[in-house]
């Protein structure tokens, strides 16, 4: 295979970066697309314990609203530092708190995916989260952006941590699912 | 418009009319009377505004309020409307300026309000601009009068307001005094919007009682639960409440009052990561929670070690916002800091400890809109006299809440009130029948 490369400058960062396939290879980039695509259907479908595992052991998961993200201020919305508190977030869902009863739908857009000098892979992607009541009414919940960090260790690639910039901030009703 | 009658059967506000939550009379006079009345409200904290031209914009009720501290760092509040066409005259959420200009036709107004100057006011070549006895230095933004307590803003609309420090009375001052005793730094903001009409929010905050049986994260995982010890107290007037318990004071017989609900106390859950759970004692008393519920718009929490004040924005007859604050204090080491903002998972729209009270209003806020001319039943913690509570088994607070603003909204309670809305109601259900 020839070598391909292009100057890609990463719309989220801003960083320019010469990119070659040898550093996104095509495995790579498949690997961290079905993640992607995985850990949205996850949440979809109410699967969140199976949502957890999409991340590394050293994993974090953060919620955050552009408002604080864009004046520099450290709140979040969920914030997870490591996998147990992810898995506390899903048992408490499940045994504790009393959500509105409702199912999710993540539109997700194309993601943007440049190597890390440390060898790990930045994805960057928007979404479109609707939420549905029992009586088949939709609406929108928020839309915002994904800056994932991605390992992918032999085919399998796995956040190392996943940030969610949420531009719809001003919560409607609860922030019960992870988005 | 037909007016719409509402009877108060109950004189100790133990019936609360669910009209009060869907008549868009009452929606526009509680603007007038309460917002724009005699009542102090909470606008931001000095620390969100600490230098000269710094400005944030906020609300009072539905109206638009500019916060703007002047060169000599003075902290004014007016109408965020300009005196010309009536447009937003700051838009950004916050900032720093030198002055504060509309955008439609460049009025140009001082960070105190005051007119300063107006394009082509004398026209060109004797032709346009203003007429001669036009005078920049008689207009001045609408404002109104600014108190600043231990670094909260307060304001009124009311030139013959009682003084804040009175307004807000003894109890509401010594929590103040305790959150506020050092200076602080705002750590980030949250939103949520609720469906709802924000009297209901005021409601939920002045029941202790919920605490303990819809936010189950508390009683499942062990921060607040019912049986702990706590209570509910309030000002003279009752219009504000605040809501207290200390951790680890209950037992496991006094744990039994939860065997009738569905979700008993559920101490085979543990959490994988306890660090947010943990208090680290802070304050000079062994509070753990206080939930502080100013009338008419704002409440400020301890959650352990997560401060912050939620202001309630009206959205119109049927929906609030919550604007969160989140603060720690200024000499917060690293460590510190982060406890705090991992803390920060108890509340806002994505609470461990919160996130069902959006829910809780909207279903009230649903099913209340089809029983206008039913009452709440506010019973629990007992009827008659409203008085404060040393335990958490109360809803005693909303009555507190309901009393002054019926003052305020000059209701007539009780049987007076309800024969006059009876009589009222009577050739209306002939006309309907």
């Amino acid at each position: 295979m020839s070598a391909v490369s292009a100057v890609i400058k990463n719309a989220a960062t801003g960083v320019s970066a010469v990119a070659t396939a040898d550093e996104v290879s095509f495995a790579d980039y498949f690997a961290i697309t079905q993640l992607l695509s995985r850990a949205a259907n996850l949440v979809d479908a109410n699967r969140l314990e199976e949502w957890v595992e999409c991340f590394a052991d050293d994993g974090r998961y953060y919620i955050l609203s552009r408002e604080n993200h864009e004046r520099g201020l450290p709140l979040k919305l969920f914030q997870c530092d490591n996998k147990n508190m992810m898995h506390d977030r899903v048992l408490s869902l499940r045994q504790a708190n009393v959500v509105n009863i409702h199912r999710d739908q993540h539109v997700t857009g194309l993601a943007q995916i440049t190597a890390n000098p440390d060898g790990t892979y930045r994805a960057d992607s928007g979404y479109a989260l609707y939420t549905t009541d029992q009586g088949g009414i939709s609406s929108l919940f928020g839309v915002g952006a994904y800056q994932d960090t991605v390992r992918v260790e032999d085919g399998l690639a796995l956040f190392v941590e996943r940030k969610v910039i949420v531009d719809t901030f001003s919560i409607p009703n609860m922030l019960s699912t992870p988005i | 418009m037909q007016t719409q009658t509402i009877s108060w059967p109950a004189k100790d506000l133990s019936r609360i009319p669910f009209a009060m939550y869907h008549s868009p009379e009452v929606y526009a006079q509680e603007q007038e009377r309460i917002f724009r009345g005699r009542t102090w409200n909470y606008l931001g904290l000095d620390a969100e505004l600490p230098n000269p031209g710094d400005f944030i914009t906020t609300v009072i009720g539905d109206t638009p309020i500019l916060v703007s501290r002047d060169e000599g760092g003075r902290v004014h509040a007016m109408v965020n409307r300009c005196k010309h066409r009536g447009a937003v005259l700051r838009r950004e959420v916050c900032g720093n300026a030198r002055d504060h200009s509309c955008i439609y036709h460049q009025w140009r107004y001082s960070l105190s309000g005051q007119l300063e100057s107006v394009p082509f006011s004398r026209g060109m070549k004797g032709e346009g601009g203003m007429p001669a006895d036009f005078d920049k230095t008689k207009i001045h933004l609408d404002e109104l009068k600014v108190e600043v307590y231990k670094g909260v803003i307060f304001a009124t609309f009311a030139e013959d307001a009682e003084p804040l420090l009175d307004y807000l009375d003894a109890p509401v001052i010594h929590e103040i005094d305790r959150l506020f005793a050092k200076p602080i730094k705002v750590l980030g903001y949250q939103r949520q919007r609720i469906f709802g009409n924000w009297k209901l929010y005021n409601d939920n905050v002045r029941d202790p009682n919920h605490g303990g049986l819809l936010h189950m994260f508390h009683a499942t995982f062990g921060l607040y639960r019912l049986s702990q010890v706590g209570g509910a107290k309030m000002d003279t007037k009752h219009r504000h409440n605040i809501t207290y318990n200390q951790l680890g004071t209950d037992d496991a017989e006094a744990q039994s009052g939860y065997s009738d609900t569905k979700k008993v106390y559920q101490s085979e859950y543990q959490l994988r990561d306890t660090a947010m759970l943990q208090n680290r004692h802070e304050f000079p008393d062994p509070v753990t929670l206080m939930i502080m519920s100013v009338f008419p718009g704002v409440v400020f929490q301890q959650i352990a070690n997560s401060l912050c004040t939620r202001q309630i924005r009206t959205r119109g007859l049927n929906e609030l916002e919550l604007y969160w604050t989140y603060f720690g204090y200024e000499d917060d080491d690293t460590s510190m800091t982060e406890h705090r903002l991992l803390q920060a998972n108890l509340c806002g729209p994505g609470g461990y400890i919160s996130m069902e009270d959006g829910e809780a209003v909207e279903i009230v806020h649903k099913a209340s809109f089809t029983a206008q001319q039913e009452h709440a039943l506010v019973e629990v913690g007992g009827t008659g006299e409203i008085r404060d509570a040393k335990n958490l088994i109360s809803e005693v607070p909303v009555r507190g809440f309901w009393s002054y603003y019926c003052e305020l909204m000059g209701i007539e309670l009780g049987d007076a009130g309800a024969a006059k809305a009876a009589a009222m109601q009577a050739p209306l259900q002939q006309a309907a029948a």
